[in-house]
């Protein structure tokens, strides 16, 4: 921990990324429970409120993901909490997630559009919430 | 194995499409996939119709989505198939009757493939063409999104002819327009009387007021030209007052029965406004040949023949024609009790009603020797006939017609030619007279016609002659015989009842046109939404609950609402009063 300690050359660094993960992680889980109740009429209807629910959606998953590549800068002087990979960068899941619904998009195809925004999105908003948290932890513990 | 058990099952329900299913071998760009709970979704072009995660909860979750409409529906039409996982999950929760659209052959066929859908089959209807069946009850659509998706135009139609159905359960506005005299007069008015008692908002135009100016114009000078001119100014007249009332009274569908003088700048403006029109064209199209100079004019045309008229509307290049033959009015065509002096009067062992056509004049001779009695006008009072014309050739009314099908033993009907000397072999369709007689509950003996076919069974509701040997021998037979007359008589009016009254016919008519689809006339809206008043009060407030009786309309006006609260009994309730309170500040 000491050598670690060392290498952190920039506190306010260290506390710009403590006192930002408890919003990151209210955010992660709000998104996946927005995600999932906007997306629910979606195998229905298809309604310009609902469009608008989902646009807006995205554009805070949008502001999440540059929190996220911002994080994965910091990280850097995190090397020694031997935390995994986030969910989101991890083998590429969240690209080719993205890369999916982009096609569902395209296509209009809404029922898969839907399954991958309930089913893989949501939860993995969810993991990327839970791994904030582990991260969180391993600050405080340093921390102290 | 499960597919062999569908189709047996369709097979007692539906034995055409289970044909269609077994035998469909085409192309398919239908893909079945697996899920992850190890069920099966379908894709097509790249939609895909059912979660690939878990389709029966998507089912599920779809029929909530549509309980409130489930639960009100007496039927539900449900737009798409897929494989069947949202009807699975429907039929669960209601006995309603389903009716499913699906265009694509392939994707019943997969789903007949991989689905038991033995416990559905028997109470599910499934159309795969754009053909909606009448509609008589409260319905309700439930969209299988993908599908629509999919077959978005096919739907489109759908739903336009479905919601055609739905106003019309709800009651369209007609206006009847009619003629200024002749036969389609009281057509007219059994149209009109008949669409008021299906429950829609009538109003007919009758311009028989116009009788006397047209007769004047008739008299006035032999000039031709002159008498042309004069008629165009009245049709002129008559066609701004149809658009001046049209405005007023916002129809949906203008209903213009033959003769009706309309002019073309009239239809026009109908046709921009985007209202419904329909002609009744109930005229012999070989000797009025006027349906070539307006079938053209109208979303609909009604004929009482088809065949060769057919043709001709084609060869004109007209494709809106309908066949939709005459009928009778229970109401005026009934039985009636008659006074001994009514049967003296009115009564005789044979009978005719109608004009002194060529063939009758011609044809009547023959029937002398029996009893018998001809009403109507245009006979020639000079020859033999003279003394069988009643009051010497007066114009009859209907009450009287009536009296008289009623007295006569047998009624004869030899429907009209210009150059016969007898039955028109030609003749090809069938003249209100047939339907009424028989309404009155008169027997009756009519000249052949091939258009009988299929409204009458020969020899059980009506009997038929060939010619003047064959009517005589059948006089004679059935004047002995008065009881078998009233058998075939009874018989013949049951069927008249059931199949052929001026009801049956606009039932018809509105059945064609709701298979077209009703477009939405282009008139201010007046009133205010029912359910959007109803959701904005609440439909629990005592307000939300009282407006509910209104729910079977679209819109309404403060003026309908206070007219049902003066027509109700009983004591004002608190939602009643504010609103005879608002009406009289209005005033």
């Amino acid at each position: 921990m000491n050598d670690l300690k060392k290498e952190i050359e920039r506190p306010e660094i260290f506390n710009a990324i403590r006192n930002s993960i408890p919003d990151a992680r209210y955010s992660a889980r709000k998104l996946a429970e927005a995600f999932t109740e906007n997306i629910k009429p979606l195998r229905m209807e298809e309604s310009e409120h609902m469009f608008v629910n989902l646009s807006q959606n995205i554009q805070e998953l949008d502001y999440f993901l540059d929190f996220i590549t911002q994080l994965r800068e910091g990280m850097r002087y995190f090397d020694g909490f031997n935390l995994p990979a986030d969910p989101i960068s991890s083998e590429g899941a969240g690209l080719s997630l993205f890369q999916e619904m982009h096609a569902a998009l395209e296509s209009k195809d809404w029922i898969m559009l839907s399954d991958l925004i309930e089913y893989e999105l949501s939860p993995l908003l969810l993991k990327q919430e839970q791994w904030l948290g582990s991260l969180y932890e391993k600050i405080l513990e340093y921390d102290a | 194995m499960i597919f062999e058990k569908n189709i047996s099952e369709l097979r007692r329900t539906d034995s055409e499409l289970a044909e269609t299913l077994s035998n469909w071998s085409g192309r398919s760009e239908v893909e079945v996939v697996n899920t992850k709970k190890n069920t099966l979704s379908l894709r097509v072009n790249n939609i895909t119709l059912h979660s690939l995660y878990d389709p029966q909860k998507e089912a599920e979750d779809w029929v909530k989505y549509y309980e409130g409409e489930i639960a009100k529906a007496e039927s539900l039409y449900v737009f798409g198939f897929g494989l069947g996982y949202h009807l699975l999950a429907l039929c669960r929760v209601t006995d309603s009757p389903v009716c499913v659209f699906e265009p694509r052959i392939e994707v019943l066929r997969k789903a007949f493939e991989n689905i038991d859908l033995t416990t559905i089959l028997s109470r599910t209807r499934i159309t795969t063409d754009c053909r909606v069946p009448a509609v008589n009850n409260c319905f309700a659509l439930l969209h299988h999104k993908p599908s629509v998706t999919l077959n978005h135009k096919y739907f489109d139609e759908i739903q336009v002819k479905l919601k055609s159905w739905e106003a019309i359960r709800r009651g369209l506005r007609i206006l009847v327009v009619g003629p200024i005299y002749g036969g389609s007069l009281p057509v007219a008015r059994y149209c009109s009387s008949s669409l008021i008692k299906m429950g829609h908002s009538v109003e007919l135009i009758d311009n028989s007021r116009f009788e006397n100016e047209l007769f004047y114009a008739k008299d006035i000078s032999d000039n031709r030209e002159r008498y042309t001119r004069m008629m165009q100014y009245l049709s002129s007249f008559i066609s701004e007052a149809v658009t001046a009332r049209c405005e007023t009274f916002k129809p949906d569908l203008v209903l213009v029965l033959a003769q009706a003088p309309l002019t073309a700048d009239c239809l026009e403006h109908l046709r921009q406004k985007k209202v419904n029109t329909a002609y009744w064209f109930v005229e012999d199209f070989r000797l009025m040949e006027y349906w070539k100079n307006i079938a053209g004019y109208y979303d609909f045309f009604f004929t009482i023949q088809k065949g060769q008229f057919f043709t001709e509307l084609q060869r004109a290049g007209i494709t809106n024609y309908h066949y939709l033959p005459m009928a009778a009015c229970p109401d005026n065509h009934k039985p009636v009790r008659l006074s001994d002096e009514e049967m003296k009067y009115y009564g005789s062992d044979l009978s005719f009603v109608g004009a002194g056509y060529y063939n009758r004049r011609h044809f009547m001779r023959g029937l002398l020797d029996f009893d018998i009695k001809i009403w109507g006008s245009d006979w020639d009072l000079h020859s033999d006939l003279a003394h069988c014309v009643q009051r010497g050739g007066a114009w009859i009314d209907t009450d009287e017609i009536v009296k008289i099908f009623n007295a006569s033993g047998i009624n004869i009907n030899l429907h009209s030619s210009t150059y016969h000397k007898g039955i028109n072999p030609c003749g090809d369709f069938i003249n209100p007279r047939t339907f009424e007689i028989i309404a009155c509950g008169g027997f009756q003996l009519a000249d052949r016609r091939l258009a009988l076919e299929g409204l009458f069974e020969e020899g059980q509701d009506i009997i038929v002659f060939e010619d003047l040997q064959d009517l005589r021998s059948k006089v004679a037979y059935y004047l002995d015989n008065p009881e078998e007359r009233k058998r075939i008589a009874g018989r013949g009016r049951q069927r008249v009842l059931r199949e052929h009254t001026y009801e049956n016919r606009m039932g018809e008519m509105l059945e064609v046109i709701a298979a077209k689809g009703l477009t939405q006339p282009l008139w201010p809206e007046e009133g205010e939404d029912v359910e959007g008043l109803i959701k904005e009060s609440g439909s629990d407030s005592e307000l939300g609950q009282y407006l509910s009786r209104f729910s079977d309309k679209r819109r309404i006006t403060l003026s309908e609402i206070t007219e049902e609260i003066s027509g109700s009994e009983g004591e004002i309730s608190k939602p009643e009063g504010i609103f005879m309170l608002m009406n009289e500040f209005v005033r």
